[in-house]
């Protein structure tokens, strides 16, 4: 064994030497020392059979486990599927809070400015301005455009499927939609405001940074003649061409009675002084 | 040739059984194997140079698996989980090999 000497050069090596040395436990030794010869007919210790089928199942449990490792992966996936459903959910419900509270806001501008004629006026305003703006909800006479992917059309073996809608094509339809006149425009539900961007991240279509399940629905209020001005406008043509190309389905139903939902997360962001009155 | 019937039924019983290890046991297991592996080849060493005892073997035996889990659950806790794993397999493994030579030199006398 190696001294301790801090001379000794060898002393970083002691530790791995005593390993090495020592790999038997020294117990052993010490118990023949002591002259211990209880149980040393290994033939006949049940304790070391045991010891060793113990070992041996542990070992064979481990290596089937290891093998297989895929339900751990599965359970990973699963794990984080439901915590994205959680926080999906906390969103909602958070969204639902913004809800109650926006129409709270507004109840209570509505009861600040009954007074006055011109207060009434400013009231109207801001009505008319937060339709406009995205912030309320619009109801009327609209139309919807329905989106499905077509049949898988892949290039090769692992190219692209062309016949999926891209946010290029949900572009498409929502500027026909207001180039035909329409008020509001909301994409499965989400109000799309001059904030809003619909692009795609990897397969997923996002609009306004929340990704979008198909089938995709445009739903737009707008004038009575909103159906007839966007199904003579450019973007139909290029609606048809995707169908008789890719086989995307679109489809184009006029409703009377249509709702798009405001949007209320809409920040505050300049303010400029009124007159004061 | 007890112990080796102790194998036998060891193995039989893992395929048969198949036996699930719950979740928050599973870091340790492999462990506890090496663990249990390092005492069983030390004691087959000191069976061959005749100083065998079982008594001495199952302390070491249990005590090394339950040292080795639970180093590696306080290391989890510090978050050092992974490294210390990497050390107790190490010094394992040193150890094994070092009583496997010497197994070696008994049997083959090389």
């Amino acid at each position: 064994m190696t001294g301790r000497a801090p001379t000794d050069p060898d002393a970083s090596l002691s530790l791995l030497r005593r390993l090495v040395d020592d790999a038997m436990d020294p117990g052993y030794q010490e118990a023949t020392d002591r002259g211990d010869r209880r149980g040393a007919d290994w033939r006949h210790s049940t304790a070391f059979a045991v010891a060793i089928a113990v070992t041996a199942t542990l070992f064979v449990a481990t290596v089937l486990q290891v093998r297989d490792g895929a339900p751990d992966a599965s359970q990973t996936r699963a794990d984080l599927t439901d915590q994205v459903m959680a926080t999906t959910a906390t969103v909602e419900q958070i969204d639902a809070r913004l809800g109650t509270l926006n129409r709270e806001v507004a109840q209570l501008r509505q009861t600040a400015l009954a007074g006055s004629g011109s207060d009434r006026a400013l009231a109207d305003e801001v009505a008319a301005l937060e339709g406009e703006v995205g912030v309320a909800a619009v109801e009327g006479t609209g139309v919807e455009v329905v989106m499905e992917d077509g049949p898988p059309a892949t290039v090769g073996e692992s190219g692209p499927d062309l016949a999926r809608v891209l946010d290029t094509d949900i572009q498409l339809v929502v500027n026909g939609l207001f180039a035909a006149g329409a008020e509001a425009v909301a994409v499965n539900g989400q109000r799309i405001t001059v904030l809003s961007p619909i692009r795609s991240a990897g397969e997923a279509i996002l609009v306004g940074f929340r990704p979008l399940t198909p089938p995709y629905a445009i739903t737009a209020v707008g004038p009575d003649e909103l159906s007839e001005a966007f199904e003579s406008g450019s973007a139909k043509a290029a609606l048809d061409e995707l169908e008789s190309a890719y086989g995307i389905r679109v489809d184009i139903v006029p409703e009377d009675n249509l709702s798009v939902p405001g949007r209320g997360d809409l920040a505050l962001r300049y303010v400029t002084k009124g007159e004061s009155p | 040739m007890i112990a080796v019937l102790g194998l036998v039924v060891g193995i039989v019983l893992g395929l048969v059984l198949q036996p699930t290890i719950p979740a928050a046991l599973q870091p340790y297991l492999p462990i506890a194997v090496v663990a249990a592996l390092d005492a069983v080849f030390g004691a087959s060493r000191a069976l061959l140079d005749g100083i065998f005892n079982d008594r001495v073997f199952v302390i070491s035996f249990i005590g090394n698996v339950l040292v080795a889990a639970l180093v590696v659950f306080l290391g989890d806790q510090l978050g050092v989980g992974a490294q210390l794993s990497t050390g107790v397999v190490v010094v394992f493994s040193i150890r094994i090999f070092a009583n496997a030579a010497a197994i070696r030199r008994h049997l083959f006398h090389a």
